[in-house]
C-alpha cells in the first residue's frame, strides 16, 4: 500500500467519530496494559481485611471478597485480556495466512483437501475443542492462546483463500509469472500483500472474540489460576452477586467496552480499506417535483419532437468535490428520428441516458435542465414534472413509453426467473388488465420480430448465448410498444458478428415501428450506420451535432476530426493513426476557455482563455469550437475512400 | 514463409481444459473435456508481426499462452529458434522466458498497486537477477522513456493508481520488453482503451518494432486494428485456424466464408453506408460442442451438405495463404454466395 492509499484510509477513519472514539479506547487500553506495573496500584493480590467494601475513594471500584482492590485488578486484567488477544489473533491469523494462500494458489486437489478441511475445523463446536485442550494440558494462558487459535484460524484461511483465489488472476501476478518468477516468489511479492487488508481487519474481530473465549473459560474454572483475568474475576464474582456485586460488574464492563472498541474499530477498518462499501448503497434522494407550466398543452401535441432537452446537468458529489458529468446538454429529436451519441469513457454519454430517464446513481443530481417528451414537461430546473398530487410524469413513461437497453444484459436479467417470469411480469405491472396468456402472446409476437426462437422463452439467463441474452433485453424494451429507446452501448460485450447483426435488427426494428432511438456507443462505426444524427460528447457536452454524413464528412471540431483519424481502416489506405496527447478533460466547477484545449493541437490563447460559443456552420450542424468555419472546410488526413 | 527458418514454428498444437468439477467427480473421474485449441499450425518469421484473429472462444489467447509457457500444450509442437520448448522445465523454461515476453489485455490491473512504475519495470531484471539495483533502475527509466513517458525518473516513482489506462498499457509494454525480447505476445493490448489512446499504443508498439526488431504475435479480435499492426493474419475458430495470409489479400479475398463475415462485419466509418446485412442461420457455437465436418457450418450461409460430414482441407489459395472451406476457390473468386449450395 503507498503513502497516497495510506492517506486515504486515514481520512476515512478519522472521519468516522465512532472509529475514533474506538480506536481510542483500544490505544488506552493497550497503554494501561504496557505501563501497569509501573502505576502506583496496590498490588493485585494483596489481600486486606476490609472484604466486599464498595466503591469508595479509596477503592475506587471496590474489594472482592478476600479485600482485593478492584480498580487495580482490572488494570492488571486489561494486560492479560491484550495478550490474549494479540497472542490468539495473531497465531490464527498467520496460520491462516500460510494455509489459505497455499490452498488457494495451488488449487486443484490439494485446495480441495486442504478447504475441506477448513470447514470441518469450523464444523467443530469452539469450547468443546477448547475444553478437550485444556482438559488435556492444563490450564495455562499460552495454552488457552493456542487453544483459540486452533478454532479461529479456518476463518482467516478461507479469507485469505478466496483473496488469493482473484488476485492470482490479475493480469500482473500473471505477468511476474510469464516473466520468469517463481510461485513462492509470486506469492510473496504480489499475492500475499495485496491480499492482507480484510485478514487485518478481521484480526481485529478475532481479538475481541479471543478475549471473550478466554473469560468464558476462566469463568468455567479453566483459565489459567495464576492470573487476573476479567473472566476470572466474574466467575469469582458470581457467586457473591448479592453481597458485592460491583465484583462482577466491573469487569464485566471493561470486556464489553474493550470487545465493543475492538469490533468497531475493525468495522472502521474494513469500510475504509473497501471503498465500494462507501460509495455503494443509499437510497437516491427524493426530490420534490414541480407542477408543469401552465401554457402547456393538455395532451401531447403529435408534432411537437419527442424529445426537446435544454441545458441538462448532472452532477455526481464524490467527498466534497462536484464533477459535472453531464454540463449544459442540449438537443431535440423528432418523432422517429434517430440520434447517436458518441464519446470516450468520462465523457459523460451514460449519465446523459441515466439522465434523460431520472434513472441517476444515488450520488448524482441533476442541478438544471429541461426535458420535454412529446411537447409535455418530465423535468423543469432539473426537478421532475408532477401535476399537483400525482406521481411525477416520468414514471407513468418510463419503460411503458420510453424505454432502455442496458449494456449488460447478464446484470439486467435476473438470473434466477426464467426469460418468461420476468417478461410476462415486466407487462402485466404495466398491463395489470391483461391475463398470463395474452402477455405471453404479446411476448412472442415481440419475440417473432427480433428472431428470438419461442421455445428460448423458458430458458434461464445464463442458458442463452449473449447474443441471444441480449436480444431477450431487445424485447424487453419493445415489449410495452414504447415511442423512445435509449440504447446505451447495447452491443459492446458481444463478439463481432452478433454485434453486427444485433445493431442490424435493432436498425430494422427502429425503422419498421416508427420508434424514435437514441444510441450510446464508444464506437463511431456502430453509431455511423444505424443513426441520422451523431452527437459527439467531450466533457460533458455535446461539442458537435450534425447529421451523420456530414459528421465524417465535414467535421467541425477538432476533438471529433481526431476521432475519426484514429481509427484504423480496413479498407481505406494504410496510414499513420492520429493519437490524442494528454488526458480527457473532467469538468469540476464552471470552467474558464475550451475544455478540449489542452489536447487540442490548434488551440491558442483564445480557446485557452474564453469558453467557445456553439457555432452553427450550416443550419443543422453545431460545433463548439472557436474555429469552427475553418475546421470544416479543412481537408481530413485521409480522403474517404 | 521465404527461405530462413522461422523464429516461431508451431505444428500440431492442442490444448484441452478439463472443466471445473468438484471434488467428487475428480475422484471418480469422469471430467468434461474442452478443446480449446485443435491441432493448429503456426510460423512467424523473426521481425515480422502475426495477428491471430478471432472472436472469444476461438483459441487464440490459450496459443498465445502456450507461446509464453502460461500453458502447456496436450500435444504438438512449439519450437522457437528450432529449439523445442513446449516441454521446457526449470531454469532452461526460465532462460526461454526471457526472450519471449508477453502484453496483456487488462492495462487496469496490469501493475501491481502497491509497487511504483519503476518497480514494475524493473521487475522481469530483477527476477532473472540481471546487472546491480542501480543499473536495473537505469534500464527500467530508460524503457519508461522509450514508451514516452517522461520525464522517465517522475513516471517511475509513481504509483499505478496515479496513471490513466493509456499510461498504465504504455508501462506494461515497457515492462515485456525491458529485457530486450526476441518475441512479444501482446494479447488485445489496445481493446480496453479509448478510441483516441489507442492509436497512440498502436503507433508506440510499430515504432518500437522498428527500432528494435521485435517480432509480434498479435492477438486481436478487430481485424481493422490486425491490418493495421500486421504484415500476416491467421483466422481462428472455435480453436482452429481456418484462414492464413498476407494481411491485405486476405482481407480483400477471403478464402472463407467466415473470414467474410469478419470483414464485412466491420462498420464503415462513412455516412449512411447501411451495408446489406448477411443474417446468419446460427449464434455462436462453444468449444464444448465442436461441430462435426466443417466446425463453422451450423452458421455458414453457405454450408451444403458435403460440410456437414467432412472437415474442410486446407485449400491453397496462393504461394502462401491458405483457407480451410470445401469451397475456398469459389469464396475467395466471388465472395459469399447465399444459400446452400
Amino acid at each position: 500500500m503507498n503513502r497516497a492509499r495510506v492517506e486515504v484510509v486515514v481520512r476515512h477513519l478519522i472521519r468516522n467519530p465512532v472509529t475514533v472514539v474506538a480506536g481510542l479506547v483500544v490505544l488506552a487500553a493497550v497503554v494501561i496494559a504496557a505501563a501497569v506495573p509501573w502505576l502506583a496500584l496496590p498490588d493485585p493480590e494483596a489481600m486486606d481485611f476490609v472484604p466486599y467494601s464498595p466503591p469508595s475513594a479509596e477503592h475506587w471500584f471496590g474489594t472482592d471478597n478476600y479485600g482485593r482492590d478492584l480498580f487495580s485488578r482490572i488494570l492488571w486484567g486489561t494486560r492479560v485480556a491484550l495478550v490474549v488477544a494479540i497472542g490468539s489473533s495473531a497465531l490464527s491469523t498467520l496460520l491462516g495466512i500460510v494455509l489459505g494462500s497455499l490452498s488457494g494458489y495451488h488449487g486443484g486437489l490439494s485446495d480441495a483437501i486442504m478447504s475441506r478441511t477448513f470447514d470441518v475445523f469450523l464444523l467443530i463446536p469452539t469450547f468443546f475443542l477448547v475444553l478437550l485442550i485444556v482438559a488435556l494440558f492444563g490450564a495455562s494462558l499460552g495454552l488457552t492462546m493456542v487453544a483459540i487459535a486452533m478454532t479461529t484460524w479456518p476463518r482467516s484461511a478461507r479469507i485469505m483463500r478466496s483473496q488469493v483465489l482473484t488476485l492470482k488472476t490479475r493480469t500482473y501476478v500473471q505477468a511476474a509469472l510469464a516473466a520468469g518468477a517463481s510461485a513462492p516468489q509470486v506469492l510473496m511479492r504480489h499475492v500475499v500483500p495485496n491480499g492482507l487488508a480484510p485478514i487485518v481487519t478481521d484480526g481485529t474481530i478475532l481479538m475481541g472474540l479471543a478475549i471473550l473465549t478466554e473469560a468464558g473459560l476462566s469463568f468455567l474454572g479453566l483459565g489459567d489460576q495464576n492470573t487476573v483475568s476479567w473472566g476470572r474475576m466474574i466467575f469469582e464474582g458470581q457467586r457473591h452477586l448479592r453481597l458485592a456485586p460491583w465484583m462482577s460488574i466491573f469487569p464485566g464492563l471493561s470486556m464489553l467496552l474493550l470487545v465493543g472498541a475492538l469490533n468497531l474499530l475493525g468495522d472502521g477498518l474494513n469500510h475504509a480499506l473497501n471503498p465500494q462499501l462507501r460509495t455503494r448503497g443509499g437510497a437516491p434522494r427524493h426530490v420534490p417535483p414541480v407542477p408543469p407550466p401552465a401554457d402547456e398543452p393538455t395532451v401531447e401535441d403529435p408534432a411537437a419532437p419527442m424529445l426537446d432537452v435544454r441545458g441538462l446537468r448532472l452532477v455526481y458529489r464524490i467527498g466534497r468535490r462536484e464533477i459535472r458529468a453531464v454540463d449544459g446538454v442540449s438537443f431535440v429529436l423528432p418523432r422517429g428520428g434517430s440520434l447517436g451519441i458518441v464519446g470516450e469513457s468520462g465523457c459523460g454519454k451514460s449519465s446523459l441516458g441515466a439522465a434523460l430517464l431520472q434513472v441517476i446513481p444515488a450520488n448524482a443530481e441533476l442541478t438544471a435542465g429541461e426535458v420535454r417528451f412529446g411537447g409535455r414537461a418530465i423535468l423543469l430546473g432539473g426537478r421532475p414534472v408532477a401535476e399537483r398530487g400525482r406521481r411525477p410524469r416520468i414514471r407513468d413513461l418510463r419503460w411503458a413509453r420510453f424505454s432502455i437497453i442496458f449494456q449488460s444484459a447478464m446484470n439486467a436479467l435476473n438470473p434466477v426467473f426464467t426469460v418468461r417470469r420476468q417478461l410476462v411480469s415486466a407487462y402485466r405491472r404495466h398491463r395489470p388488465d391483461a391475463t398470463p396468456e395474452a402477455a405471453a402472446a404479446r411476448v412472442f409476437e415481440v419475440f417473432d420480430l427480433i428472431g428470438i426462437p419461442r421455445q428460448r422463452i423458458d430458458s434461464y439467463p445464463h442458458e442463452l448465448s449473449g447474443g441471444m441474452r441480449q436480444r431477450v433485453m431487445i424485447a424487453l424494451a419493445l415489449l410495452l410498444e414504447p415511442d423512445m429507446v435509449i440504447a446505451d452501448e447495447p452491443t459492446t460485450a458481444l463478439d463481432v458478428l452478433i454485434q453486427d447483426q444485433i445493431l442490424g435488427e435493432i436498425d430494422a426494428l427502429r425503422r419498421r415501428l416508427g420508434v424514435t432511438l437514441i444510441l450510446i456507443s464508444h464506437d463511431m462505426g456502430t453509431v455511423a450506420e444505424t443513426c441520422d444524427r451523431v452527437a459527439v460528447m467531450y466533457a460533458g457536452q455535446i461539442v458537435e451535432i450534425a447529421p451523420t454524413a456530414t459528421i465524417f464528412e465535414r467535421p467541425a471540431h477538432p476533438y471529433t476530426r481526431a476521432l475519426i483519424g484514429a481509427l484504423p481502416s480496413l479498407t481505406g489506405a494504410r496510414r499513420a493513426l492520429a493519437s490524442l496527447p494528454g488526458e480527457p478533460f473532467v469538468a469540476a466547477g464552471d470552467v474558464a476557455g475550451c475544455r478540449f484545449a489542452p489536447r487540442c493541437g490548434h488551440a491558442t490563447d483564445l480557446c485557452r482563455a474564453t469558453t467557445p460559443p456553439s457555432v452553427a456552420v450550416a443550419p443543422d450542424h453545431a460545433s463548439l469550437c472557436h474555429f469552427a468555419d475553418a475546421m470544416v472546410a479543412a481537408p481530413l488526413p485521409e480522403a474517404t475512400a | 514463409m521465404t527461405g530462413s527458418a522461422p523464429l516461431l514454428s508451431i505444428r500440431g498444437l492442442t490444448v484441452e481444459f478439463r472443466l471445473r468439477s468438484g471434488l467428487f467427480s475428480r475422484l471418480i473421474g469422469g471430467a468434461d473435456v474442452v478443446r480449446a485449441v485443435d491441432g493448429i499450425d503456426l510460423d512467424l518469421a523473426a521481425g515480422a508481426t502475426l495477428a491471430v484473429v478471432g472472436e472469444s472462444g476461438s483459441g487464440k489467447t490459450t496459443t498465445g499462452r502456450v507461446v509464453t509457457l502460461q500453458e502447456r500444450p496436450t500435444a504438438g509442437s512449439v519450437r522457437f529458434e528450432g529449439t523445442e520448448v513446449a516441454t521446457l522445465a526449470g531454469s532452461a523454461a526460465k532462460r526461454y522466458r526471457r526472450a519471449v515476453q508477453m502484453i496483456f489485455q487488462n492495462p487496469y490491473e496490469a501493475l501491481d498497486p502497491r509497487l511504483t512504475v519503476g518497480a514494475s519495470v524493473a521487475e522481469p531484471l530483477d527476477i532473472h537477477a540481471m546487472g546491480s539495483a542501480a543499473e536495473r533502475r537505469e534500464r527500467a527509466e530508460a524503457m519508461l522513456a522509450a514508451v514516452e513517458l517522461r520525464p522517465a525518473a517522475a513516471f517511475a516513482d509513481r504509483h499505478p493508481a496515479d496513471l490513466s489506462g493509456g499510461q498504465l498499457q504504455r508501462v506494461a509494454i515497457a515492462r515485456a520488453l525491458v529485457m530486450e525480447p526476441r518475441l512479444v505476445v501482446a494479447d488485445e493490448p489496445v481493446s480496453m482503451l479509448d478510441v483516441s489512446v489507442r492509436s497512440g499504443v498502436m503507433n508506440l508498439m510499430l515504432d518500437l518494432q522498428q527500432r528494435l526488431g521485435v517480432t509480434y504475435l498479435y492477438i486481436t479480435h478487430d481485424l481493422a486494428v490486425a491490418r493495421h499492426m500486421s504484415s500476416r493474419i491467421a483466422v481462428m475458430y472455435l480453436g482452429a485456424i481456418v484462414e492464413e495470409g498476407p494481411t491485405d489479400a486476405l482481407i480483400r479475398r477471403a478464402g472463407h466464408p467466415y473470414t467474410r463475415l469478419l470483414v464485412a462485419a466491420v462498420p464503415e466509418h462513412r455516412a449512411g453506408a447501411r451495408r446489406a446485412r448477411i443474417r446468419l442461420p446460427g449464434d455462436a457455437q462453444s468449444v464444448k460442442a465442436i461441430p462435426d465436418g466443417c466446425r463453422f457450418h451450423p452458421r455458414c450461409p453457405m454450408a451444403a451438405e458435403i460440410c456437414t460430414r467432412e472437415a474442410p482441407p486446407k485449400v491453397a489459395l496462393g504461394p502462401d495463404r491458405w483457407a480451410a472451406c470445401h469451397f475456398a476457390g469459389e469464396v475467395t473468386e466471388g465472395g459469399i454466395r447465399h444459400g446452400p449450395a
